[in-house]
């Protein structure tokens, strides 16, 4: 294999300020990759994975090509956008029940009252509450921010789009449906391909987003399923390795809220890893780690255990001195950090 | 090491409560309400298990409330069966707006029974009693089903703080006449045995929250 790790250095602040020589820097390098004829993903990856800059929508198309919604080529890109685009429309026509539409007069079976489960109205109604929950997340999606919990016209197009893909998802997907906190998972990829400065591509963030949130829950898909849970690929087993992986990293630290304090990592760890990591830290910082676990050499789910591995570590001293109580509430409540010490960290983690 | 002692740590009781029931009829803002005094009108959906803590006084002994907020998604009840471990109380939370939440009550009671310590103190809240106008629930209707199970009653709102304190304060209160009754009337060898002013815990010794309190040793 290829030598891709990326050399173990700290992102400096300078890098960091919009402006800066650095940052001017880094945003050329950037632009340099994704501007060239075919795209070296393998280059793409090892910058992308120290962050990527906040500025010209590089953000959005480099995610797009991290998570294989757009090939290097870029010549294929135009046919590929538009195909995949109609396709989101179709699938928007064609799973969207409305029982009333049928030109055809009611059958004696078919009819708001049937009890047969076959029966359009029986779908409909079932469809319905799959709706209803999905609508009663995405209205909980980062209520502090305008974006998603705004009461103006913007804000309730962010909503509705973000409800109809996840419903297209659930209905394409009948063996996983919608479960609760795709929402957050949805939640970064919409945001960064509807901010996207490139206007067309920001119009269709639908549909890019939806493609994109495909992909990323492929890798995930087993910590949603319900009957996964007790094998070895399911949340419950992935929670067995992040301890494992703590034992392994920072003995004292393990014994203390595993072994005295019986912290059990599914009362903190288990939401931290469905949700990659969305609901603990302050959205722009998310969207951050998620700059490097979509590039991670190690993988998207190692890279995942390493970073909360990190953030356990980095607060290990408060930690040693709490109780259960006290433990439980910080790892429920990350407290403000620069998440850049716990990125240096899992770096440190990754190499030793 | 010694642990300073906070005076959040120092309780007679500790008890640890259950919040169950469908999907965004309020758990989480009546925990919030209840411990920090807060109320969200959108706050993120719970994904897993949230945990909050708060002393209040009974009979003039500190009761420390261990509360513990699950997800109403079918999907994670089976990841949060390890949560009703220890559980002495459980509030069963509806939405009086939506019948459906209330319908549902029977499978969390089924829930409760096939994971819960069979003498579990439940008690049916109905939330949200604030809209009035859009109530589909009725009052009598709630209170005779929990008639017929055996069940407290009350109904709240988490947005105007009616009823919150009290909801707790009921069952807290419930929970410490039980259990003290239990140590007066010792009768069965398999109880924790309190000495004098020794401290008591209600949930076995293999559970997270006992071993919370072995925080004195080392």
């Amino acid at each position: 294999m290829e030598a891709q790790q990326p050399s173990l250095r700290r992102v400096t602040a300078e890098e960091q300020a919009s402006g800066s020589p650095a940052f001017e820097v880094r945003v050329r390098r950037f632009k340099s990759i994704l501007e060239a004829p075919t795209v070296d993903v393998g280059a793409l990856k090892r910058l992308t994975h120290t962050g990527i800059p906040d500025r010209d929508g590089l953000r959005a198309l480099a995610w797009k090509i991290l998570l294989g919604y757009l090939p290097p080529d870029r010549k294929n890109w135009d046919r590929l956008l538009a195909r995949k685009r109609s396709e989101y429309a179709n699938f928007c026509k064609d799973l969207i029940i409305d029982p009333g539409r049928g030109s055809e007069l009611p059958t004696t079976d078919d009819h708001p009252l049937s009890q047969n489960t076959s029966s359009v109205w029986n779908a409909y109604f079932k469809d319905a509450e799959m709706h209803e929950q999905i609508e009663r997340d995405v209205m909980r999606t980062h209520p502090d921010m305008h974006f998603f919990s705004g009461s103006d016209g913007a804000a309730v197009t962010h909503r509705k789009e973000m409800i109809r893909a996840l419903f297209i998802f659930a209905k394409l997907n009948p063996g996983l449906t919608y479960i609760q906190g795709m929402n957050e998972l949805l939640a970064p990829l919409y945001y960064t391909f509807s901010t996207d400065i490139d206007h067309d591509a920001g119009k269709h963030a639908e549909a890019d987003a939806f493609y994109c949130f495909i992909d990323l829950i492929s890798e995930f898909r087993d910590n949603f399923c319900q009957s996964l849970d007790n094998s070895h690929l399911g949340i419950k087993a992935t929670m067995g390795r992040l301890t494992d992986a703590l034992r392994a990293a920072d003995q004292e630290l393990w014994l203390h809220i595993d072994i005295k304090n019986k912290v059990n990592p599914q009362f903190f760890a288990f939401r931290w890893i469905t949700l990659l990591l969305t609901q603990e830290f302050p959205f722009p910082d998310a969207v951050r780690l998620w700059d490097t676990l979509l590039s991670d050499p190690a993988g998207r789910t190692e890279c995942l255990l390493q970073l909360c591995i990190a953030m356990l570590m980095n607060i290990r001293n408060e930690l040693l001195e709490g109780d259960f109580s006290q433990n439980l509430k910080m790892l429920q409540r990350y407290p403000p950090v620069d998440v850049n010490a716990i990125l240096y960290k899992a770096q440190q983690l990754s190499l030793s | 090491m010694k642990m300073s002692h906070k005076p959040d740590d120092d309780y007679d009781y500790l008890f640890k409560v259950v919040l169950i029931g469908d999907s965004g009829v309020g758990k989480s803002n009546l925990l919030s309400r209840f411990t920090r005094n807060e109320f969200c009108l959108e706050s993120k959906s719970t994904i897993g298990v949230e945990f909050a803590t708060r002393s209040i006084q009974v009979d003039g002994k500190t009761i420390k409330a261990q509360i513990w907020d699950t997800a109403g998604q079918e999907r994670y009840r089976a990841i949060t069966s390890a949560y009703y471990r220890g559980a002495v109380g459980a509030l069963l939370v509806y939405d009086i707006t939506k019948t459906v939440t209330f319908e549902n009550v029977e499978r969390w009671l089924k829930e409760l029974r096939d994971h819960a310590d069979s003498n579990i103190v439940i008690m049916l809240v109905g939330n949200k009693s604030d809209l009035r106008h859009l109530r589909s629930v009725q009052t009598d209707d709630a209170q005779s089903f929990c008639e017929k199970e055996g069940l407290s009653f009350i109904e709240t709102s988490a947005l105007e703080s009616t009823n919150v304190e009290l909801a707790f304060q009921r069952i807290l209160t419930e929970i410490y006449h039980i259990v003290s009754k239990k140590v007066l009337g010792e009768s069965d060898g398999n109880g924790p045995k309190p000495g004098e002013g020794t401290r008591i815990n209600v949930v076995t010794e293999n559970n997270e929250a006992a071993a919370k309190k072995s925080g004195c040793c080392g």
